[in-house]
C-alpha cells in the first residue's frame, strides 16, 4: 500500500505545476500558461525581461495567453501563478527564410493580413495543444504502471 | 511491432486472436503465487521498456526485451506481456484494439518460444556471453517473424513490406541482444541468486 501511496504522491506534487509556451514570430511574442491539469493559467501575472531588465508587465487573459507586440529578438518571460509557483523561459528571434522575407516586403491587403494573424494564432494554440497531450503522457503511464499493480494484486487474492 | 487496427485482414485478425486467447489462459494457469511478484515487475518493464526510443538513422527504435522476460517467466511470459499491451492500446494508442490477440502472438508468444528453446538446452556449449546476447536477439527475431508470417498470410501487397520489416529490424535485434548482455551481466554480478534455476 505504501509503494502505491508513493508512486501516487508525483501526480499530487505535478498538479499545481505551471507550464510555459512561447512563440516570437513576425514581432510579436505569444504566451500561453496553464497548469499541469491543462487548464489555463486565468489572470495570472507575467513579465517579460530583455537583457535583465523589465520591458513589459501585465496578467494572461482568460485563456492564459497574451499577444506582445515587440521588435526585441531576445526575451525571457516570467509567469507567477501565485502560492509561489512561477515558471520562467527564454525565446530568441528564429531566422526567418528568404522566402518569407519577400512576402513581408509584399504589399498585403488587409484581409489577408487578418487571415494570417487567425492563422498564426491557431497554430499556435495547437502547438499548445500538442504539447499539453505530450505532458499527459506521463501521467497515462503512471496510471498504467499504478493499474499493473492493482491487478496483479487482485490476482494474486483471487489465487490465493 | 505493434500492430495497429485495420493493417490486417479480418479472417487472420480473427485466426490470431483465438490462438492467443489459448495461449493467454494456457499463461494465466500457470501464474501461481511465487510468480505474481516477479510477473507484475516484468509486466510493469515491459509497459515502460517501449517507450525508450532509440534514434537509428532517419527512424527510432525502442525496446520491448521480450527474450530477458521470457527466460525469467516461462509461459507466464504471456500473460504478463499481454497485461501491458492491452493497456498500451487502451491506455496509450500503442497497438489497435482489434489486434491485441494478434500483438500477443507476436510478442507474447515470441518471449515464450526463447524460454523453451532455452530450455532445450542444445545451445549449452555456447559462451555465456553469447548465449545472454542470444537471449535479446532472438525474443526480436522470433517476434519478427510472427509478424512476417502474419503480414504473408494477410494480403498479397504486403509480400515487399513482409522482406523489408526483417531488414529494418534487425538493428533492434542487435541492440536487444546487447541491452539483454548487459542485463545479464549485471544481474549476475549484483544478484546472482536471481539467475539460479534458470535455463541458462
Amino acid at each position: 500500500m505504501r509503494f502505491f501511496l508513493i508512486l501516487i504522491l508525483p501526480i499530487f506534487l505535478f498538479a499545481h505545476k505551471v507550464n510555459l509556451f512561447l512563440d516570437l514570430k513576425d514581432d510579436n511574442l505569444y504566451i500561453n500558461s496553464y497548469f499541469a491539469n491543462a487548464k489555463p493559467c486565468m489572470n495570472c501575472k507575467f513579465k517579460i525581461e530583455s537583457n535583465e531588465k523589465i520591458v513589459f508587465e501585465d496578467i494572461l487573459d482568460e485563456k492564459g495567453e497574451y499577444n506582445y507586440k515587440t521588435s526585441l529578438n531576445d526575451l525571457k518571460v516570467i509567469v507567477d501563478a501565485g502560492s509561489g509557483h512561477t515558471v520562467s523561459k527564454k525565446i530568441k528571434l528564429q531566422e526567418q527564410k528568404n522566402e518569407e522575407k519577400i512576402v513581408q516586403t509584399e504589399k498585403i491587403d488587409k484581409d489577408i493580413e487578418r487571415l494570417l494573424e487567425e492563422n498564426r494564432v491557431l497554430k499556435n494554440q495547437i502547438n499548445v495543444l500538442e504539447e499539453q497531450l505530450n505532458y499527459f503522457e506521463i501521467f497515462k503511464i503512471i496510471f498504467g504502471l499504478v493499474l499493473i499493480g492493482l491487478i496483479f494484486i487482485i490476482i494474486k487474492r483471487v489465487k490465493s | 511491432m505493434h500492430i495497429s487496427d485495420g493493417v490486417l485482414s479480418l479472417e487472420v485478425t480473427v485466426v490470431s486472436t483465438i490462438v492467443a486467447f489459448g495461449f493467454f489462459a494456457y499463461s494465466f494457469r500457470s501464474l501461481n503465487n511465487e510468480k505474481i511478484v516477479l510477473a507484475s515487475a516484468f509486466s510493469a518493464l515491459f509497459f515502460v521498456a517501449s517507450f525508450i526510443h532509440i534514434p537509428f538513422g532517419p527512424t527510432q527504435i525502442h525496446l520491448m526485451l521480450l527474450g530477458f522476460i521470457g527466460i525469467f517467466l516461462g509461459s507466464v511470459a504471456i500473460f504478463s506481456i499481454s497485461l501491458a499491451l492491452i493497456l498500451q492500446a487502451l491506455l496509450l494508442g500503442f497497438g489497435g484494439v482489434s489486434s491485441i490477440g494478434v500483438n500477443i502472438l507476436i510478442m507474447g508468444l515470441a518471449s515464450y518460444l526463447v524460454y523453451i528453446i532455452f530450455k532445450l538446452n542444445f545451445l549449452r556449449a555456447l559462451n555465456e556471453k553469447i548465449k545472454f546476447f542470444l537471449i535479446g536477439f532472438s525474443g526480436i527475431f522470433i517476434s519478427t517473424f510472427i509478424l512476417f508470417i502474419h503480414l504473408i498470410f494477410s494480403k498479397d501487397e504486403y509480400e515487399k513490406l513482409s522482406y523489408t520489416i526483417i531488414l529494418a529490424n534487425i538493428p533492434t535485434m542487435i541492440l536487444e541482444g546487447l541491452v539483454t548482455l548487459f542485463l545479464f551481466l549485471y544481474i549476475k554480478r549484483t544478484m546472482p541468486s536471481l539467475l539460479k534455476g534458470l535455463n541458462i
